[in-house]
């Protein structure tokens, strides 16, 4: 007997929903109860559940499909039930515009939703078993209620990932190798540090460890993995898409410097380091954004939410590849808090100790590669953000000032933006707003 | 005045007698004046009831009777546990030893009678027969009836003398008791010490006949009023009792009119009575009054009279040198006897497993129904023990409410399966005495809806007796009781209250599921020097089970896994135990794997076999028949929490009645408590998470 899995409706207001993931495949065998299937309401995700036991006979809408409730989803029976009677459905499906592979973040989701606020629920079972076999359970994606990671969860994590001791983590992780490549020689089979460094130092490889690799391209391979693997994923799914514009313009620094070096000489004794130029951008860009509430938004669905809250995020070169610690409320906070908290943020995340909110949740990027020589770039945005400033190097150049050739200090600011979020014009009010700020700091007093 | 040296000839008493009672009611009054003095310097800490000007009550009384006797106490106890401390220390040293261990108790000292854990208001000396003072008014009136019951059963002519004051003249146990002791022709001499006020309010504001003695006509019982200042008049008349009572002609109600100098307690302003009415009382002070009369008659010196009184005082203030530098309990003892140990060893635990298994899997082992092993248990624990009798409502030759006790009267007789009148309190308070006093009494209470009426007795006097005596008496009785719902007869008849009975220190709770656990626990708790609560449940008197033809017992504490699995466990008892059975079998057709552990005793509790499944498992629910509010599932839960969090992987679920008192109609009943489809839900959420 072939029994029907609809998509439920779990809210009177619910009149479709999208099917996030599937968590069985056709052939396979459900208890009544089972989760089939992650769907996506307007409010929330939750598991769809096999209304007998039976045979998943056929899968009859994929991954990722929006359908209104009630729509039979999948078939469950005895293997030999006759389901051509469903296949015409399907087929007129098909023939239905092309069901749009799942946006990124949906199939993220129940990841995030187990990080939401920044708290990570996993039962104390899992967090156990995460804590005896050295898993990262902000690795780990939760199958439970709400995104809860449960021990079948971190199991499955701990099956991918092969066991090792945090300190062979640690040195994998620095050095950019995988550990699913390493041989454990510790207990269980278990990757100690030497292992890795084995694998690093390619300089004496014992025979078994070199595999009868297929010809190749001369050169190391790096795997990707860790921060560089989520580098990549983000990058390019902003440049996947955004429509990104970039705009330039060149400001008089010189009030900037000025600034600085009298907070630098004022300040370094009592704060025991010196007020830096990206202190005091963020300072600006807080103002800006908060002058500006238009850019300080980001994309939902097909809704813009403008954001209430400030929080600006400052890209950082670290051992660990490129990391953006984000100043919450910076702006209602005086520069000096903005210096304090940048320092422990960045010095945090220099050594993999960040909080879980503090590399995520911002609303706005500042990236600088002043310090390298660069003068304009056009920055990637930082999804889901809608701008990104690129700040330049500080040099003193000749310019007209009162009508006459004066040497100032010169600074080019390039801000990037989501044209889907922003036009144009608003956008470079906003950066002019934030030029006028450079060029006369005071009025921060304002 | 009659002739001193007449009453001396009628009653048999010598010089040295008098001048013994003199010694005696002297050291009482130096002894609560001492009292007096160190609780207002706060030395002494808690409510002392003091004893001064009602002497000649307890030292008349307690002179009267022989060694080998027994007496029950009151909060304004220390006359009573003086003067039969007194009667039983032979050397003067004896006798001092015995004060400073008085003192000692009342400083909470280690040194003192109960090591400090009872204090002035349960104070005992247990193994000379003071089965000790109580806080409750009236609380020892059934505790006295049951020491009654077991001499009497016993076929000695030991007397019980029960004190207690006017105010416990008006509770239910007093006329529980006097009804049952005069019905059994039991050998207790209630002494009723009438001081005129119960704590503030005047006799005749509580009473509208004017003497407590006048209503022992209406129990069939001699009553007698005397003056409770003259310790002659109170001898004379408590002689007269025992010795009727010695000759099997039952109980006698004496009440003594007498007055406490001080207040119900030091903290007493006393302005519910008159500085004249005082004065007046304290002309009548039994010690001068003795004193006097003895010198005036001859009897004594002036001299030999003053060095008595001398004496007197210097004893008590060696006690109390004797106390104050005796040291603190040390904290560390707090846990100590709570419990009598342990009979069973681990050998008898294994022995038990390995039968258990054998039960399991041998099919041709007979089957029988579990009121028949509750029968089988009664009779023979009763064969091998003589001091194991059965006592109830109905459970003569009616053969009890559901059956447990059939054919028990027919074989033993009326006399070890006693009818009771329908009196809960005085049923389980008489079981708490005859236990003190070397019987294994097991009670029924019909429902145990019924068991709050006896609440005090059980949990006050019976549970607590041991650890507030120091560790220095047992209470080896058992409440047999039975619970649930099933048979629509509605919320005073259906409930599940074991969560009372697991609150209180000192008293095992008992609940069985199977025949052959029913037999092998009851067993065990006969065996048991503790309290036990064994609660059986109604619908389960007819379910038949493999019971072995020998003998065994299965030690209390021991959980029984009764199905095992690996995904969930479900943590049950009594009757709930068969439908996480069927929620069991029925998902295992989903091929989820349901740990079934049917907990067999609550207290002692086999908290391991619930860690390691859970451990195991990942996921609990609990199921019971009682209200969700409170329930027992709510400490388990507590306890797993603290032992096995890390082990967790979803939030503990349990299965529980409804918040509502048990409703009749068949489909609400049903409702009410959880089915099999209930227990099966509460799986699925356990193992979805939520």
């Amino acid at each position: 007997m072939i029994t029907e899995v609809i998509l439920p409706q779990l809210g009177e207001t619910m009149n479709e929903g999208t099917i996030v993931q599937w968590l069985v495949k056709e052939g396979d065998t459900v208890n009544k109860g089972d989760v089939l299937f992650q769907l996506e309401s307007d409010k929330a995700v939750l598991d769809a559940e096999a209304p007998a036991r039976g045979t998943v006979l056929k899968i009859l809408h994929p991954k990722g499909s929006k359908v209104p409730v009630l729509t039979v989803v999948a078939l469950i029976g005895e293997p030999g039930d006759d389901i051509t009677p469903y296949l015409s459905g399907v087929a007129a499906a098909a023939a239905a515009p092309a069901a749009p592979e799942p946006p990124a973040a949906v199939a993220e989701a129940p990841a995030e939703v187990a990080a939401q606020g920044g708290r990570l629920f996993a039962s104390p079972r899992a967090r156990r078993v995460a804590r005896e076999r050295g898993i990262d359970l902000r690795t780990v994606r939760g199958s439970g209620p709400g995104g809860r990671i449960v021990e079948a969860d971190v199991l499955a994590a701990a099956a991918l990932e092969p066991r090792a001791t945090p300190l062979a983590r640690k040195v994998a992780e620095e050095a950019g190798v995988a550990l699913t490549e390493v041989a454990g020689t510790g207990p269980g089979g278990r990757v100690v540090r030497a292992d890795v460094e084995q694998r690093v130092r390619p300089a004496a490889p014992t025979p078994a460890a070199v595999p009868a690799a297929a010809p190749a391209p001369a050169g190391e391979m790096v795997p990707l993995a860790g921060v560089r693997a989520r580098i990549a994923e983000r990058m390019s799914r902003s440049a996947q898409e955004t429509a990104r514009v970039t705009l330039t313009t060149e400001v008089d620094a010189t009030r900037l410097v000025e600034a600085r070096t009298q907070l630098k000489d004022a300040l370094s004794d009592t704060l025991g380091f010196a007020i830096g130029y990206n202190d005091l951008l963020i300072a600006i860009c807080a103002r800006a954004l908060r002058e500006h509430p238009n850019v300080n938004c980001r994309l939902e669905g097909d809704q813009i939410r403008l954001l209430d809250e400030v929080h600006i995020g400052l890209a950082v070169d670290t051992d660990r590849g490129l990391l953006v610690p984000v100043v919450r409320n910076a702006d209602r906070l005086r520069v000096v808090e903005i210096a304090q908290r940048l320092r422990e943020l960045v010095a945090r995340a220099r050594e993999g100790k960040s909080g879980p909110d503090e590399l995520t949740g911002g609303t706005f990027t500042i990236t600088n590669l002043g310090m390298y020589g660069v003068d304009a770039f056009t920055p990637i945005i930082n999804l889901p953000e809608c701008a990104i400033l690129g700040v330049g190097r500080i040099r003193p150049e000749p310019a007209v000032l009162g009508g006459q050739i004066a040497i100032r200090q010169r600074l080019w600011l390039s801000l990037t933006f989501d044209h889907r979020l922003v036009d144009g014009a608003p956008a470079a009010r906003f950066l002019q707003r934030i030029a006028t700020l450079v060029e006369e700091p005071y009025l921060l007093l304002a | 005045m009659e002739d001193l040296a007449a009453i001396m000839e009628r009653q048999g008493l010598t010089k040295e007698d008098l001048l013994t009672m003199l010694r005696q009611m002297a050291e009482i009054r130096a002894f609560e004046e001492t009292v007096y003095d160190l609780l207002g310097r706060n030395v002494i800490k808690g409510a002392s009831h003091l004893y001064a000007g009602e002497e000649a009550v307890a030292v008349g009384a307690i002179a009267a009777i022989r060694e080998d006797d027994i007496i029950t106490s009151t909060h304004r106890g220390h006359g009573h546990c003086h003067a039969h401390g007194d009667k039983h220390a032979p050397t003067p040293e004896a006798k001092q030893e015995h004060l400073n261990k008085m003192m000692a108790e009342l400083c909470g000292r280690a040194t003192g009678y109960c090591k400090g854990r009872g204090g002035s208001m349960h104070i005992a000396d247990v193994a000379n027969g003071n089965l000790g003072a109580t806080g409750i008014v009236g609380g020892n009136i059934p505790v006295a009836t049951g020491a009654g019951l077991a001499i009497s059963m016993r076929k000695t002519d030991q007397v019980a003398l029960c004190f207690f004051g006017d105010g416990a003249s008006q509770t239910g146990n007093f006329h529980e008791s006097l009804n049952m002791a005069a019905l059994w022709k039991l050998p207790v001499v209630y002494v009723v010490e009438n001081n005129l006020y119960g704590m503030s309010v005047p006799f005749d504001k509580a009473s509208c006949v004017p003497n407590v003695a006048d209503r022992a006509v209406a129990y069939g019982m001699p009553g007698e009023v005397v003056d409770g200042m003259d310790v002659l008049a109170v001898h004379e008349a408590v002689s007269r009792a025992v010795a009727r009572a010695r000759r099997g002609e039952g109980p006698s109600l004496i009440e003594c009119k007498t007055y406490r100098w001080y207040g119900h307690s030091r903290s007493d302003p006393r302005v519910y009575r008159t500085r004249e009415e005082e004065k007046a009382w304290r002309e009548r002070d039994p010690i001068p009054r003795l004193a006097r009369r003895m010198v005036e008659t001859g009897v004594a010196t002036q001299e030999e009279v003053d060095a008595v009184l001398a004496k007197a005082q210097e004893a008590i203030a060696r006690a109390t040198e004797f106390a104050l530098s005796s040291p603190m309990p040390p904290a560390s003892e707090v846990a100590q006897d709570v419990y009598a140990p342990d009979f069973w060893t681990p050998e008898m635990v294994e022995a038990e497993r390995a039968l258990r298994r054998r039960v399991r899997e041998d099919k041709t082992m007979r089957q029988i129904p579990y009121w028949q092993a509750i029968v089988e248990a009664l009779r023979e624990e009763m064969k091998r023990d003589p001091a194991v009798f059965v006592m109830g409502e109905d459970v003569g030759l009616y053969g009890g409410a559901y059956g447990a006790t059939r054919g028990l009267f027919d074989e033993f007789g009326a006399e070890r399966v006693r009818d009771t009148p329908i009196s809960e309190a005085t049923i389980a308070g008489a079981a708490v005495g005859a236990a003190m006093t070397g019987l294994r009494p097991v009670a029924e209470i019909m429902y145990v809806d019924f068991t709050p009426l006896a609440m005090d007795q059980i949990a006050n006097q019976g549970a607590k007796n041991r650890y507030m005596f120091g560790g220095k008496t047992r209470v080896p009785m058992v409440i047999r009781t039975e619970g649930g719902t099933g048979r629509c007869i509605a919320a005073h008849h259906s409930q599940s209250l074991e969560a009372l009975w697991v609150h209180f220190p000192g008293i095992y709770v008992v609940m069985p599921s199977t025949p052959y656990d029913a037999k092998g626990l009851l067993k065990a708790s006969i065996r048991d020097d503790n309290p036990v609560m064994f609660i059986e449940h109604k619908m389960l008197y007819g379910v038949t089970g493999p019971v072995p033809e020998e003998e065994y017992v299965i030690p209390l504490g021991i959980a029984d896994i009764k199905r095992e699995g690996k995904d969930v466990t479900v943590v049950t008892y009594s009757r709930m135990v068969y439908r996480a059975l069927e929620a069991a079998e029925k998902l295992a057709g989903e091929g989820i794997s349901v740990e079934v552990i049917d907990l067999r005793t609550l207290k002692p509790l086999d908290l391991e076999t619930i860690v390691t499944s859970v451990k195991k498992t990942g996921r609990l629910v609990g199921v019971t028949e009682a209200y969700r509010t409170g329930s027992f599932l709510g400490e388990i839960f507590a306890l797993v929490n603290e032992e096995a969090f890390d082990y967790l992987d979803a939030p503990m679920v349990r299965v529980a009645a409804e918040d509502v008192p048990v409703p009749m109609s068949e489909t609400l009943e049903a409702a009410a408590v959880p089915s099999t489809q209930s227990v099966i839900e509460g799986i699925r959420k356990a193992l979805r998470g939520r």
